[in-house]
Order: C-alpha cells, then sequence, then structure tokens
C-alpha cells in the first residue's frame, strides 16, 4: 500500500525543521572526508561469519482443506447495491483498521452453551451445455447445522427452486430440446438428518481460531500459504479473503484474533475499499476486496461486513464483463456465501 | 578443497569492505545528520549521533543491506534512545525527541496565514506521542516508504501502515481541537462519499 502523498503530509513538510538540500551543500567535504577517515581507521569489522541458515517453514495446517472447501462452496444470486465511495489501499487500511478496533472490542465468546448454530446461505451459477446451446441457472441452497462435541447434532439443507438466469438462458434451453439437466429437477427440496456426536461441521468454518497468531502479519503469512494450497479459479488474495471470511464466522474465534483478522486483510495485495454494501438477505454493510482477471475475465471478490459489530456478512464474486456463460449484464454477481447466523446455542 | 587464503586475498577483501563502506557513507551521513538534527537540539549532538551510526555500519558491514539508508536510520533511532536514556540518568531529562518541529516555524520568512499554519501544524504535531510523532515524520521528512520505515521502527510494513494511519487520525484529530480547518482532502477515507455510488 502506497502512501498517499497527500496535503497533511505536504504540511508537515512545511514544519521540516531541517532544510535537506541546504544540509548537503553546508557539509564541508574536509569535515566529512575526516570523519569518513577516522571510522575507516578505527577497529576493522567484524570478520565475515557464515550466516545462520533459515530453518524450513514448518508444516501448515493439515486438519483442513478449507480453502478448497470454501471455494467450492456455492455463491448466490443477490442484488448488490454499492452505493459508498470505492477507493484504494489508504482506503482498505481505513476501514480495516476501524472494524478491526471493533472487533477487539467485541465481547468474546460464550463457550457455556453447547451447540455452534450456523447459517449459510450459498448462491451460484450453474452452466449446462447441450446440443450446441449452452444456458445458465441459479441455485440457491441454506444450510443450517447445530454440532457439539458432547451430544449429537443435525443438519437441515433447503434447496430454492433453480431460476433461469436470465430470459435468454430459457431459450437456449428450449432450443436444446428442453433436456433434464438438474438433478432435482426445478423443484425446490429439502432435508434434515441427524450428525453424530463430535462429528463435521468444519466444512463450514474457516481455521481452527486457537491456533493461529494474533500478529496481524504472521497471520496474513499462515493464510496466504494455507489459500495457496488450494484448488479454486479465484486469485490468491480472493482465496486469502474467503478463509478471513470464514474464520471470522466462527463463533470460536476470540476477539483478538477477529481483531487480527481484519488486519491481515490489509496485506492482501491490492485489497480495496468498495463502499456500503447489501448482502442476499438485505443486511447493510461495508465491502472490501480485490479485483483480478486471474479467472479470464475481470472480477471482484468482495468481503462484506458489518463495521458495528464486525460480524462477517458475507463473501461475494461480482463479473464486471459480459459473461459468456449466461444471459446477464455487468456487473453481475456469479456467487456468494451470505453467513446469516453464527452462534453458541442450546 | 580450495586454495588457501593468502595475505593479498585478505587485503583485497579489505579494499573492497572499505570501498562498499566509502559508498555508502557518502551516499547516506547528510540523511543520517538530518535525521539526527530533527531529533535533537544542537548540531554537535546530532553529528556525534551520525558519527557512532556509522561507526556501526562499519563494524556491522556484512549486515548493511543494499538499500542501506532505512538501516542506517534504524541504527540512527537506537543510537538517540541511548543517548536519551544516559541524558535521563545524567541530568533527569531531556527535551522531548521532535521539538525541532516547533523551531523550524520562522515568522520572518513566511506570509501571516502560512506561519498561522505552520503553527497550528507544529503545535499538533509536538502534542502527538513520540511514536506518532516518528512515523508521521518518517513518512512527511524522510520521504520514506511503509516498507523502508518499516525497518526503521523495526516492524513489518503493514504494522507500519496501520500506525501511520492512527498517527495521521490523531494528528487531525489535534489539529480539529485547535480549531485549524483541514479542507476537503482531509475528509475520513473511511468514509462513504456522495455520489461515488456505482463507480466501479
Amino acid at each position: 500500500m502506497k502512501t498517499k502523498d497527500d496535503s497533511l503530509i505536504r504540511q508537515l513538510r512545511s514544519i521540516d525543521p531541517v532544510d535537506e538540500a541546504a544540509l548537503r551543500r553546508e557539509l564541508l567535504d574536509t569535515d566529512v572526508e575526516e570523519l569518513l577517515q577516522s571510522i575507516l581507521g578505527s577497529d576493522p569489522p567484524e570478520p565475515e561469519r557464515e550466516r545462520p541458515r533459515r530453518e524450513a517453514r514448518p508444516p501448515l495446517f493439515r486438519r483442513l482443506a478449507a480453502p478448497a472447501a470454501i471455494a467450492g462452496i456455492l455463491v448466490a444470486a443477490i442484488v448488490l447495491t454499492l452505493v459508498g465511495a470505492v477507493g484504494g489501499g489508504d482506503n482498505a487500511v481505513s476501514a480495516l483498521d476501524d472494524v478491526a478496533a471493533a472487533a477487539a472490542a467485541a465481547p468474546g465468546p460464550a463457550q457455556d452453551l453447547p451447540y455452534t448454530h450456523l447459517k449459510t446461505r450459498s448462491t451460484s451459477v450453474d452452466t449446462a451445455v447441450a446440443k450446441g446451446e449452452a444456458w445458465s441457472v441459479r441455485r440457491t441452497e441454506t444450510r443450517e447445522v447445530w454440532l457439539a462435541d458432547d451430544r449429537p447434532g443435525r443438519l437441515r439443507v433447503t434447496v430454492d427452486p433453480p431460476e433461469f438466469v436470465g430470459p435468454g438462458d430459457r431459450t437456449a434451453w428450449e432450443a436444446a430440446g428442453r433436456p433434464s439437466f438438474l438433478a432435482g429437477g426445478f423443484e425446490g427440496r429439502s432435508f434434515e438428518r441427524p450428525i453424530p456426536a463430535g462429528e463435521g461441521g468444519r466444512e463450514d468454518l474457516g481455521l481452527d481460531p486457537t491456533t493461529l497468531p494474533t500478529d496481524p502479519d504472521l497471520l496474513h503469512e499462515k493464510l496466504a500459504q494455507q489459500a495457496a494450497g488450494g484448488r479454486s479459479s479465484a486469485p490468491p488474495g480472493a482465496r486469502t479473503l474467503d478463509l478471513i471470511a470464514a474464520t471470522l464466522r466462527d463463533p470460536a474465534t476470540p476477539p483478538e484474533v477477529r481483531a487480527a483478522l481484519y488486519e491481515a486483510a490489509i496485506a492482501i495485495p491490492g485489497i480495496e475499499y468498495l463502499g456500503e454494501a447489501t448482502d442476499s438477505i438485505g443486511r447493510r454493510g461495508l465491502a472490501v476486496g480485490v479485483t483480478s482477471d486471474y479467472s479470464g475475465a475481470a472480477s471482484t471478490y468482495s468481503l462484506i461486513y458489518d463495521p458495528e459489530t464486525s460480524q462477517v456478512l458475507e463473501t461475494r464474486t461480482t463479473a464486471l464483463e459480459p459473461p459468456d456463460f449466461a444471459d446477464a449484464e455487468p456487473p453481475f454477481t456469479v456467487s456468494a456465501t451470505t453467513y446469516v447466523k453464527s452462534s453458541y446455542t442450546n | 578443497m580450495g586454495r588457501p587464503v593468502t595475505d593479498l586475498d585478505r587485503r583485497l577483501r579489505a579494499e573492497i569492505r572499505a570501498a562498499r563502506f566509502e559508498s555508502v557513507f557518502r551516499n547516506a551521513y547528510p540523511r543520517v545528520l538530518a535525521y539526527a538534527l530533527r531529533r535533537t537540539d544542537d548540531r554537535h549532538g546530532a553529528e556525534e549521533v551520525a558519527a557512532e551510526t556509522f561507526l556501526i555500519a562499519w563494524r556491522r558491514l556484512d549486515d548493511v543491506p543494499a538499500d542501506s539508508v532505512p538501516w542506517l536510520l534504524g541504527t540512527a533511532r537506537k543510537v538517540l534512545a541511548n543517548q536519551r536514556r544516559s541524558a535521563r540518568r545524567r541530568d533527569g531529562g531531556l527535551h522531548a525527541p521532535l521539538d525541532a518541529a516547533e523551531r523550524a516555524v520562522d515568522p520572518t520568512t513566511s506570509t501571516a496565514d502560512l506561519v498561522a499554519d505552520r503553527e497550528a501544524f507544529a503545535t499538533a504535531f509536538a502534542a502527538l506521542e513520540e511514536r506518532d510523532r516518528e512515523v508521521l515524520a518518517l513518512t512527511a521528512w524522510e520521504g520514506l516508504e511503509p516498507r523502508e520505515a518499516a525497518v526503521v521502527m523495526d516492524c513489518t510494513a503493514t504494522a507500519f501502515s496501520v500506525r501511520l494511519h492512527r498517527a495521521r487520525r490523531r494528528l487531525m484529530k489535534e489539529l480539529r481541537a485547535s480549531g485549524h480547518s483541514l479542507g476537503d482532502e482531509h475528509r475520513n477515507p473511511g468514509q462513504p462519499q456522495a455520489g461515488a455510488a456505482e463507480a466501479r
């Protein structure tokens, strides 16, 4: 992040007590030469020494396939309303530093309740091809889990009826002879099943917060390494942002780690402040993100958060160019993961 | 097996070292002296800090990176800190670092408005804590980028960026408290600006 040469800095320069240019002119060669010769004539420098080899980095977290899981989570079609200012790295520093302060001041997890309750709404766009035609549908799934180490939990999944992205997609499907391409058809469905005690659930979360450093730079390094190990069409910075979001939503993540997660996001190359945003269920927040053509077309990968509570609300991928796989105009939400609820409960 | 090191090898190595140090010294001495002058109230003391800094650089030349200025300023910072500790032990106190800014306002060479501005800035700047002043000074006076200033402060570039952001915010708060108008350019960058909607 480059420091903006703004007027505040210019004003500060006006009170610089030293004029370096004048100082250079004023320095007498003889004085400087005398000092140089006296240093060169002093005790000889320390003998050249073998620098210790840096030890190999310790193995990374292996217990989770979080980036792959997160990147694979289907995301939702939402109406994104960017109504705020957009800006570069300095604005992102400001915004993330503010929310980090809010996160540090937020109460810690209430761990005396037995269940972790997570509700996540994911949307993606799926594309099918048949008989020379291609069309896309938007699929939305809401996944709700209650997890506990010492008692059975529960999983509830609700799948909304898929919808064609645009009228051109339906036309293409009809031109292909209305083939069956959805496992569940065009109907919505839902199901529930029990989860054995101590099993499941980590796929809805990020890294284990008890193993994470609170130094933002160390944390960023760890997250970036973890994100680099995943397979995804998203750029590394976006994967890091996804990992930050999934770890932030973990109700077990303590305030100091949550603050560090937001500050670690400052170090993501190309991170920008994107202004105000509304998530898929109508909650208003602020967004930061990275824009990249890593996947072949320019897209913005954003994280939306509540600046007051520091809760993460959503991660989203927005296409900035007309997609060649769907009848839609940019900016077009390709996918989103909305963190509807994350808490401890009875 | 390599051949044994001869006297000629040693002499050559010493000459290479001396040449490298000379290059570092000639390039960076004015910057190190300026850094020290901004943080002390007398020329002689600043020259002592600069000399001590380069003596350390000579003795630890293997540690001096190619981009030597941040490393040298970081060393000068430690030399200054040691001097201040000694001075406190000796006579119970020394002027606050960076208060040289207050001396920078010279009413005889500026217009009345500019002097008022500079006085307000100097006063607000002097009211900040030392660490905030150092962060701002490294940026505004030494002209360092965050990655360079981070070397001086012995922290990471990210940590420096966060400190700089906070220091700027506190300086603006001091300026506002003194009734100084900051102008539109100083709007908090975290705050949305009307009319920028759909800019993406």
